[in-house]
């Protein structure tokens, strides 16, 4: 019952900071952004089409550090996010690298929506830039840029809404709709910098009281997931109807407790949810990588602790792979990165393995 | 002063309910059962407690629809369903002779190491039952009967404060020989004669050479019993109570009364120089016929404390690892629990999963949390990035758009070429 563990070849050379697989059901593709300034292109597959230790494609250079990367419209088009403030387009096959747009301080996260052609980066200067890489090719384009009360630290999207996660535990979450047509309407007009005030669908509070690390959306729109720095993570619900909100929850796990009783606490890094059955896997600092049943609250599968911290997580589009990205995750009262190995592992998953458990 | 408790002698360690899952000893069979029913036969999904395993697997399979297959928390070779395990009730002899052969090689071994510090037997070792601590009375007795006895018990009180007198003025040097003196006819020195050799009663035991325990016919019970005879003569015998022991400090001895085998019982007299009392205990054997109507005190003062405890009480350190014996217990109890904490780790992040924002609420918190990051405004990545070694300065690619700077224009296209040049300098 137990899956199979793949060891993904040459690996990065520094921390990862996102993995991605391809959203196309029957690719085994997996991009993985570093923090050594490269996005690496992977595939499962060797030559014959036989599931293995998978290849390196293709390695694309960045002038920094590179802290987010996903897929775009098809497997050959990759958009990343980096340090050097730039939100780039790359097409794999020529290894092209087009420059989206510029924030004014590192970019953190990029994500891109199949049904209404947007790029959506957020950056640490407390803004979101929608663009529409369609619209690109016109040198009149420009992005639009919607303005947020604080640093985004994760965003996630679904195919109606987007949520942005913020510092001071905040949540925006808007309806994807209404803001392709409003970013669309501001193309025309570029001024002002091409700055958009986009009322979010809600504005949320997070449930957890610590700093939040990640959010991932329900494939089925219905919901997220957050986790924070302290151990927990919270399930929420987009309906904002009494009887939906008052199921939210929230648990905590990712934590150890020492001989002295001293309860050590590891930031839940990465939250992915299953394409197909709904289910979720949340990485810890701990290294420990558990498979969760939102719905009926229950707890799937736990697998074996990592070297090191769970950087990232990722189900492949048809949900027979759990991606699993290791790398050593900044610590307090360090001034420098643990040293650590750097690993992508890629699950193999059982049948049912990720499967909700019937009811009880 | 609460009376100092001994440890369990073999007899009440054989006798003692043990748990067939774990090998965990317990006081009583209510305390094993409970045990069992929360240890090992409890349901993870829904907390309920049932009675056996066999029950359980019936709850699980009807209720949750699940297969049980082995007992949660057991040791190697108990998980099995196969035996019906309720209490005491349904272990098979074979486990059971495994238990006894423990406990005896538990004990030989504590006792032999017993020996080995103090050179004493442990208190209720060898063959014969633990003499209880309180000497038994016949309370039916005849109270002329009584008087009689208590005649003859002064007459020879007397004999052996003379002796002790007479002793003491020899042997200068004796502890014991207090001053013991005919006069103790005085309320006084009865008192002082009385409490000392209670006070050294207690270290009775470790005197080399004077294992023999005499006992007092007339300890708290008989005073219970018969009171006649005290209020008929007060002078001469005074009902010093054994627990009133000023003098004990004064006897070398002292530091060693932690040991002392209570089991002694208070009447012993450590006095080298008082001759034996054969007569008195001869006098008390007839006296106490050991009425077959009481309970059986040892057993009834099983000490709630576990033996590990009460080994630390004793040797005022614990266990050393290195005895296989104690050792073992020690490695049984505990792993008993750490299968079990094991094994219920998932139920437990089950239920916390299942609770809802209540596991926020610090009722259960431990008091020593730490946050591997806990940093409120900034995360992981901004400190990262603040690294030297990540460090970017953007105004070395002066080439590049920022927003804000430069026409939109040039956000694409003309870059499109110096995206892909890498800086030297880094």
């Amino acid at each position: 019952m137990s899956s199979n563990l793949i060891t993904v070849a040459s690996p990065p050379e520094d921390a990862i900071s996102a993995l991605k697989f391809s959203p196309n059901p029957d690719s085994t593709r997996i991009v993985v952004s570093s923090w050594d300034k490269n996005v690496y292109l992977y595939d499962l597959r060797d030559e014959n089409g036989a599931v293995g230790e998978g290849k390196l494609l293709q390695k694309f250079e960045h002038r920094a550090p590179v802290l987010d990367v996903c897929f775009g419209e098809n497997e050959n088009e990759i958009y990343t996010a980096g340090l050097d403030w730039d939100v780039r387009k790359i097409d794999t096959n020529t290894g092209e690298q087009t420059v989206l747009s510029s924030h004014e301080a590192g970019v953190r996260n990029v994500v891109y929506s199949p049904e209404y052609k947007l790029v959506i980066s957020g950056s640490w200067d407390s803004t979101l830039h929608v663009h529409r890489p369609e619209a690109g090719t016109n040198t009149e384009y420009i992005p639009a840029v919607i303005p947020l009360p604080s640093k985004p630290f994760s965003l996630s999207i679904t195919p109606t809404k987007l949520v942005v996660a913020m510092a001071s535990r905040s949540f925006y979450i808007y309806d994807l709709k209404s803001l392709a047509l409003l970013t669309a309407q501001a193309d025309g007009a570029s001024t002002d910098g091409n700055k958009v005030e986009i009322e979010p669908w809600q504005r949320r509070e997070s449930s957890l009281k610590f700093m939040t690390r990640c959010v991932a959306c329900m494939p089925d729109d219905a919901g997220y997931a957050c986790s924070s720095i302290e151990g927990r993570v919270a399930v929420e619900w987009f309906d904002p109807s009494p009887e939906s909100q008052a199921r939210k929850y929230a648990f905590k796990f990712h934590r150890q407790t020492t001989e002295d009783d001293v309860d050590i606490v590891y930031p839940v890094n990465a939250l992915a949810f299953h394409p197909v059955y709904g289910t979720f896997a949340s990485g810890g600092g701990d290294g420990v990588v558990a498979i969760w049943d939102g719905i009926s609250r229950r707890r799937i599968r736990l697998y074996h602790k990592h070297e090191s911290s769970v950087a990232a997580l990722a189900f492949s589009g048809n949900g027979n792979y759990l991606a699993i990205g290791v790398s050593p995750g900044f610590e307090d009262g360090k001034d420098d990165m643990a040293e650590g190995v750097v690993k992508i592992y890629v699950r193999q998953l059982g049948e049912t393995e990720a499967k909700r458990k019937s009811a009880k | 002063m609460v009376k100092k408790k001994r440890p369990p002698t073999l007899q009440e360690k054989l006798e003692m309910p043990w748990c067939y899952y774990c090998n965990r000893e317990f006081v009583d069979l209510v305390v094993l059962t409970t045990h069992q029913k929360t240890k090992h036969f409890r349901c993870d999904d829904c907390a309920r407690r049932l009675n056996t395993a066999g029950g359980l697997k019936v709850h699980m399979s009807q209720v949750h629809k699940k297969e049980l297959t082995e007992v949660a928390g057991a040791i190697e070779g108990r998980r099995g369903l196969d035996v019906e395990i309720f209490g005491m009730e349904g272990i098979p002899a074979e486990a059971i002779r495994l238990h006894e052969n423990q406990i005896r090689h538990e004990y030989a071994e504590m006792n032999r190491e017993h020996m080995e510090r103090t050179g004493n037997p442990m208190p209720g070792s060898g063959i014969q039952p633990p003499p209880s601590k309180k000497p038994k009375l016949d309370v039916t007795e005849d109270v002329s009967n009584m008087k009689k006895r208590l005649a003859e018990h002064r007459a020879k009180r007397a004999a052996e404060a003379a002796a002790a007198a007479a002793a003491a003025a020899t042997e200068p040097s004796s502890g014991n020989g207090t001053p013991a003196s005919p006069a103790s006819n005085t309320p006084v020195a009865a008192a002082a004669a009385q409490n000392v050799p209670n006070a050294l009663s207690l270290a009775a035991g470790l005197v080399p050479g004077q294992p023999y325990s005499y006992h007092m016919p007339y300890g708290g019970v008989a005073a219970v019993a018969a009171p006649v005879p005290y209020g008929g003569s007060p002078g001469s015998y005074s009902p010093a109570t054994p627990g009133h022991a000023p003098g004990a400090a004064a006897s070398p001895l002292a530091g060693n009364s932690l040991h002392a085998p209570s089991a002694h019982g208070y009447g012993a007299t450590p006095n080298p120089n008082q001759p034996t009392p054969t007569t008195d205990s001869s006098a008390r054997a007839s006296a106490s016929p050991l009425p077959a109507g009481l309970p059986n005190r040892p057993q009834f003062e099983a000490p709630a404390v576990n033996f590990q405890q009460m080994q630390q009480i004793h040797m005022g350190h614990p266990l050393p690892a290195a005895s296989p014996a104690a050792g073992d217990t020690l490695a049984n109890g505990s792993n008993g629990d750490n299968v079990t904490s094991g094994a219920t780790a998932e139920a437990k992040v089950e239920t916390t999963a299942g609770a809802t924002e209540k596991v926020d609420k610090p009722a259960k918190k431990p008091a020593n949390v730490r946050l591997i990051y806990s940093d409120k405004k900034i995360s992981p990545e901004e400190k990262m990035a603040a690294l030297p070694r990540y460090a970017f300065n953007r105004a070395q690619f002066p080439d590049n758009t920022a927003l804000g700077e430069l026409p939109a224009s040039t956000v694409t296209g003309p870059i499109r070429d110096q995206d892909t040049v890498l800086d030297p300098a880094q």
